[in-house]
């Protein structure tokens, strides 16, 4: 039986699917000189730092994932002007999902962000605009230590509480007793 | 638009809805609306309408001050601060004494809240010593003065202005020592003057005077007190002296009429009293204080209350706790067999959406009803409803259709196998379920999610074509468990409206069945049945009692949690390892679910799977979720099982291995609780617009494209990524708290039954390591909610 039963589970761990696939949260889907394109995007909430762009480009004919193609990210601010600096990056297969090209960006700062993603195969080309609200980092978790340890003073209400009614019922049975 | 302009309008539009204050403003509003309800009607010359009505606009005033755009104009005018310290200091305080909000407040809290948690604190003469020299006048006095001299030093008054943090304190303090300066003005009922009445006086003429010296002082000031104003102020198009000279005006002529007004009420009840109507009311007070107890033990009689003994018979009727079924339309529709059926319809029917998209719609699951419906919308849903409403989402089960069609034509005789009338195979449904959706990602993959639900309605038909009652549910559904044991916090249970109805009841018909109406499904007898779990409140007893008196009820938070001892149907729950390993493996599921969908352990994922070789996450996974499921609980369980008998020490007689670890795994309930919430509401805040290009890209789909002239084509952007609310992260570290403390006052119950008598320390010692499993455990959540969160999107074949 036991023998059986990890037989099943090997044969489950060959055969089966890629699992955590994490393309992240698709933003946009998108169809133009004969491709589908769909963008996600990880971490989420995006937050300044390092986030992933992920894209998944198929045949807008037949809908047959595209296994290779070429990936390239244009940053720059919303609010762009000639002296704000715009970055280009290359995008690389995900290892985690065999028909994504994913580019990882490290967001300098909070605020209005457009991703310019260009797909390209085969001659076929398409640029996707993403604007993007690009939230405040993480706050550091010394930041949050008031909250974080709010439990102790509570927990310690909880003491004082039963130690309170322990006292009234100790003094009530004195009461008690001394009546009786 | 002129800068200046520009300015103006940004500032006078900028209100700082903030939540937290905001909530709690509600929640103290809600709170003493829903007391002095009552209170009124028993005592309605004391509490007068005018008194709730003064309170409120305290509250609306108070709100005013800190988020209109009074704050953010104060960073740019003195007069426009002074204003709002005026409103905190001199109109905010009264106005909510006036409201005398002491019993209010205490009524409109739950009794449970009042009586167990609020009861002992308030009845402890330490308690009442503080609070003697809090509301002395001399504190009162010199609070407030020191506050409003301190923080008008330049120095702090900029750091104030500065930094948002002692902005809030500042406010804080003076709101604080202005209540206290007010308390014996106002001298709210049922509080009585520690001085005579005549001395407020002077009590408030010095207080005029001080205040008129203050303002003095920025009135004749040769230069701008504040240095930062002489930036600011100028680029309004205003004098920064001038600006000083309006904010002096300010506080004192409108501050020294505030003073001086009360001084008229307190002369005119000197006089009344001097005369002969005050002859009459002090000859009619000494008469009832001879014939009536205290004023305290009137004001808050239920304070002295010892929090009575839990009985397992309920006995007499509360008119007074809440039935969800009384409720105007939610009520009659869930008495409603109709209604009920109706419900569930409803949800078949999106069932059977879930199913056809799932296997003809995208293979993309962010696309797929079946990727958000039932992954990111119904969970979502599902742990808010179990939280405030009880199980009400078995009540609405679409799996429980099988059910009634089995029932209707198959003979259904077969008693479910005495050997698996446990949780056990539950358990390991539970598991291979929590497996398979982390290993298999289900989440990913809108067929498999068409399967599980189908493979549901096969299973429920076939266990319920064969045996009696609710077998399914009780002892196979893991979604079903999932839902007994979150249920267990809700404030509301299925439960006998008049314990004496069903003392006198004979039949029996709530489990025992009427002629047309089966009993109860899972052989729960409610005059014994305790907290919900095995409850389905499918409210069959509802519609077998002819005398109409169950309901869904009020109940004490946590009770569920707090009863160790024997249950309907379920025996002695502490005495069951079935549960006791059902509560572990759904509370370390908790945290193993969420854990899973970290960056930090998704990229620890990746480096095992390549140092190992395999070409996917699955053994990684299967690795990591059999440590946390399985081998961490166990290790857990054992470690609790050897120290607690030693810490806590002697044992009740009768206190075994097993006993000890049922209540250890109830004593972690509320923490798993919570752990699923914030993991749940996570995905729900952050994707639920989802749903609305989907449902468009779903309506096509079925239309042929037919349709896509009139409604376009889904826009995919415009719903994803809603911006996550910046305090959805502090939320999540609160609820957290809040799940640590109901544990850790769970464990410590026990500890106290177990101990009865023993000093507190003693206590506190023996349930110490529980205590530090719970602390861990609230760390582990703490750090989950602080990483990065990998939104699992797609996957292609």
């Amino acid at each position: 039986m036991i023998h059986r039963g990890c037989t099943i589970l090997a044969l489950i761990m060959l055969l089966v699917r890629p699992a955590g696939a994490d393309t992240g949260q698709l933003r946009d889907v998108v169809e133009g000189d004969g491709l589908r394109v769909l963008i996600f995007s990880s971490p989420a909430p995006l937050r300044a730092g390092e986030v992933e762009f992920a894209v998944v480009a198929t045949d807008s004919e037949n809908g047959a994932p595209l296994e290779s193609f070429d990936l390239l990210l244009r940053v720059r601010r919303t609010s762009w002007d000639p002296g704000t600096p715009s970055w280009v990056i290359g995008g690389e297969p995900d290892p985690g999902n065999a028909f994504a090209h994913k580019a990882v960006f490290d967001i300098p700062e909070a605020g209005e962000w457009l991703f310019l993603v260009e797909v390209s195969s085969q001659g076929r080309m398409l640029e996707v605009p993403v604007e993007v609200a690009v939230g405040l980092p993480r706050p550091e978790w010394w930041q949050l230590l008031p909250l974080i340890l709010l439990a102790l003073p509570l927990g310690l209400l909880v003491v004082i509480r039963d130690h309170l009614g322990l006292r009234r019922r100790l003094g009530a049975g004195a009461v008690q007793g001394s009546a009786g | 638009m002129s800068w200046r302009e520009a300015f103006l309008q940004a500032s006078m539009t900028s209100w700082q809805l903030e939540l937290f204050p905001t909530l709690i403003a509600i929640v103290v509003g809600v709170v003493y609306i829903r007391g002095f309800i009552g209170i009124h009607r028993s005592q309605p010359a004391r509490f007068p309408w005018w008194r709730a009505w003064s309170f409120i606009l305290g509250i609306v005033v108070l709100l005013l001050a800190i988020f209109s755009p009074l704050d953010a104009l104060g960073g740019f005018l003195l007069s426009a601060h002074m204003a709002q310290h005026f409103l905190l200091l001199m109109v905010v305080p009264p106005l909510l004494l006036m409201g005398a909000p002491a019993n209010p407040m205490l009524w409109g809290l739950p009794a449970t809240v009042r009586t167990d948690w609020l009861g002992p604190f308030l009845a402890s003469p330490a308690v009442h010593r503080i609070g003697h020299v809090l509301v002395h006048p001399v504190t009162g006095w010199i609070s407030m003065v020191t506050m409003t001299w301190l923080w008008h030093v330049p120095v702090l008054y900029e750091l104030a202005l500065v930094d948002p943090f002692w902005h809030q304190v500042e406010h804080g303090l003076f709101l604080g020592s202005a209540i206290l300066f007010w308390f014996p003005v106002i001298q709210p009922w049922p509080s009585r003057s520690i001085w005579p009445r005549w001395t407020m006086i002077p009590y408030l003429l010095t207080a005029d005077l001080q205040n008129t010296i203050f303002s003095a002082f920025f009135a004749f000031s040769p230069r701008v007190i504040y240095p930062i104003y002489e930036q600011v102020t100028p680029a309004l198009g205003l004098d920064a002296m001038e600006d000083q000279a309006l904010a002096a005006g300010l506080m004192w002529v409108p501050g020294s009429i505030i003073f001086v007004l009360p001084i008229a009420g307190v002369v005119r009840t000197l006089l009344r009293r001097s005369g002969p109507e005050g002859q009459r009311e002090r000859w009619a007070r000494a008469q009832a204080r001879t014939s009536r107890a205290p004023v305290e033990s009137i004001a808050l009689p239920v304070l002295g209350a010892e929090s009575a003994p839990r009985e397992v018979v309920r006995t007499g009727r509360d008119r007074r706790r809440f039935d969800l079924l009384k409720l105007p339309l939610i009520g009659p529709m869930l008495a409603s067999r109709r209604g009920r059926h109706g419900v569930r319809l409803l949800m078949l029917a999106l069932a059977v959406l879930v199913v056809v998209d799932g296997f003809w719609g995208p293979r993309t699951s962010s696309m797929n009803l079946a990727g958000v419906l039932p992954w990111t919308l119904w969970r979502g849903i599902a742990v808010l409803l179990l939280l405030v409403g009880g199980n009400l989402l078995c009540m609405a089960c679409p799996f429980t259709l099988p059910r009634t069609l089995a029932g209707r034509f198959l003979p259904r005789r077969l008693s479910f196998p005495r050997a698996l009338r446990t949780k056990w195979f539950a358990v390991g449904l539970v598991v291979c379920w929590l497996w398979a959706y982390e290993v298999l990602a289900l989440w990913d993959s809108p067929a498999g999610t068409a399967w599980v639900v189908i493979g549901y309605f096969v299973a429920a038909f076939l266990v319920d074509a064969f045996f009696r009652g609710a077998s399914f549910c009780k002892y196979v559904c893991p979604i079903g468990q999932f839902h007994f044991v979150q249920s267990m916090v809700s404030p509301v249970e299925v439960a006998p409206r008049d314990a004496s109805v069903c003392a006198e009841c004979t039949t029996q018909e709530c489990i025992r069945g009427s002629a047309t109406v089966a009993g109860c499904g899972t052989d729960l007898f409610l005059p014994r049945k305790v907290g919900n779990l095995d409850c389905t409140f499918c409210l069959d007893c509802a519609d077998a009692c002819p005398r109409d008196n169950v309901g869904i009820k009020a109940t004490s938070l946590g009770s569920g949690l707090t009863f160790p001892d024997w249950r309907s149907s379920l025996g002695r729950l502490s005495d069951r390892l079935d549960w006791s390993a059902l509560l572990l493996v759904l509370v370390f599921g908790a945290f193993a679910n969420a854990t899973g969908m970290t960056a930090p352990i998704l990229d620890w994922q990746d480096d095992l799977t390549a140092a190992w070789g395999f070409q996917t996450h699955a053994m990684a996974a299967t690795v990591l979720l059999g440590f946390e499921l399985l081998v961490l609980p166990a290790l857990v369980a054992v470690a609790l099982v050897l120290i607690l008998p030693r810490t806590v020490a002697p044992a009740p007689v009768g206190m075994n291995h097993r006993g000890w670890l049922g209540r250890s795994a109830l004593a972690l309930v509320p923490l798993g609780v919570v752990m699923w919430v914030v993991h749940y509401q996570f995905h729900f805040v952050t994707s639920w617009a989802a749903i609305i290009p989907i449902s468009h890209r779903a309506l096509l789909d079925v239309s042929g494209g037919s349709l896509e002239g009139l409604l376009g084509t889904p826009s995919w952007s415009a719903a994803c990524c809603a911006p996550v609310p910046p305090w959805l992260l502090e939320v999540e570290i609160l609820l957290l708290n809040l799940g640590f403390v109901m544990s850790w006052a769970i464990a410590f119950a026990f500890a106290r039954a177990a101990l009865p008598g023993a000093r507190t320390s003693r206590v506190l010692l023996g349930i110490l390591p529980l205590g530090v499993v719970q602390f861990a455990l609230l760390l582990w959540g703490i750090w989950i909610v602080l990483q990065p969160m990998q939104m699992r999107g797609t996957l292609l074949p």
